[in-house]
């Protein structure tokens, strides 16, 4: 059972936040922040009281979910709380890295880096020439206010491609 | 394991592409610092998302290591990421240790195709604003926050100063 699924950058804003408990509650919006100070003091201590040069903190449990955490060496961290059966998903959370994350993000030449990604819950068409930006970006002058509304919505959709295959990979998982 | 597949691109289209950015400067700003800036800008942004990319492909053996420091970063940039972009690696990088840094490049690829015997002037040094917008943005995607110069010593060779002490 996977509970949630958390993308955070070197600066600890919450980049993306996926919530798939069946049938929860409204999560107060400060826990993202919350989540990241806890997991850098946690980086930060585990590193500390390492006994060996081999220091890299990976999840922790507790009696109802366990947390993972795979942090990239440009400082991302993908954090996912699953339930207590299952066990090293550090490949899975790498997996999402290199073949969700960096072909549809950072090779998106639409994509902004850094900018938080708002997961939308319905799947627009993707444009056949895509002319606009993605995610949040600054309209130019001349565009008047249908033109932006139409950007915005191309943006979602560019934003939706990360989304989707998350969803799908996510859901491949045996432990989904 | 998870790893991708690196794609190699062809140098000459990286090369075209950065001379057209270069001349395309002109027409967007008027003196040379802002140009310069500007050019810097399109490879700090590269930079950024190529490190971020990359760090991806890396062998499994220098995943666990991490980077214990910020010789190790430095010299990543200069044997990976030199590879990945320009198909060479550095030919010498010196410190002192104390977060200054030179990296020599004895056949630039933006200097190769270039007659020895022109005057370097602010044109040439423009072309090599996007290497230095490249190491400054894999850098900072990496935590590393300098400032990065560039010299030509002598057609086709150049040095990169990277200064670590100051932003």
């Amino acid at each position: 059972m996977i509970y949630n699924f958390y993308l955070y950058n070197r600066q600890g804003v919450c980049l993306y936040q996926k919530d798939l408990k069946r049938g929860s509650k409204q999560q107060r919006s400060d826990t993202d922040k919350l989540l990241y100070g806890l997991l850098y003091s946690l980086k930060k201590f585990a590193e500390k009281i390492s006994p060996n040069d081999k220091k890299r903190f990976r999840s922790y449990k507790t009696a109802t979910y366990k947390l993972h955490c795979f942090e990239t060496p440009t400082g991302l961290k993908f954090v996912m709380c699953t339930d207590l059966s299952v066990g090293n998903i550090d490949r899975d959370l790498e997996h999402i890295f290199a073949h969700i994350y960096v072909p549809h993000v950072v090779r998106n030449p639409l994509a902004e880096l850094h900018v938080p990604m708002t997961p939308t819950t319905t799947m627009q068409p993707l444009p056949s020439s895509s002319s606009s930006s993605g995610k949040e970006e600054e309209a130019s002058d001349a565009v008047t206010a249908t033109q932006l509304q139409e950007q915005q919505v191309q943006a979602a959709a560019a934003a939706s491609g990360f989304d989707a295959a998350l969803s799908a990979f996510l859901s491949s998982l045996k432990y989904y | 394991m998870a790893t991708t597949a690196l794609k190699t691109t062809s140098l000459s289209a990286v090369e075209f592409l950065v001379a057209e950015i270069c001349r395309g400067s002109k027409d967007i700003a008027t003196t040379h610092d802002a140009r310069y800036k500007h050019v810097e800008a399109i490879g700090y942004r590269t930079g950024l998302a190529l490190f971020e990319s990359h760090s991806a492909c890396i062998s499994e053996a220098k995943k666990n290591m991490r980077f214990q420091g910020e010789l190790d970063v430095i010299k990543y940039l200069c044997k990976d990421m030199w590879q990945v972009i320009f198909q060479k690696q550095i030919d010498n990088l010196r410190t002192n240790h104390k977060g200054v840094y030179v990296l020599h490049d004895n056949q630039h690829p933006m200097l190769t195709h270039l007659p020895r015997t022109i005057p370097i002037d602010e044109n040439v040094q423009l072309l090599l604003a996007y290497p230095c917008g490249v190491i400054k943005g894999g850098l900072a995607a990496l935590g590393i926050t300098a400032s990065v110069s560039a010299e030509i010593t002598a057609l086709p060779a150049c040095k990169f100063n990277l200064d670590v002490r100051r932003a």
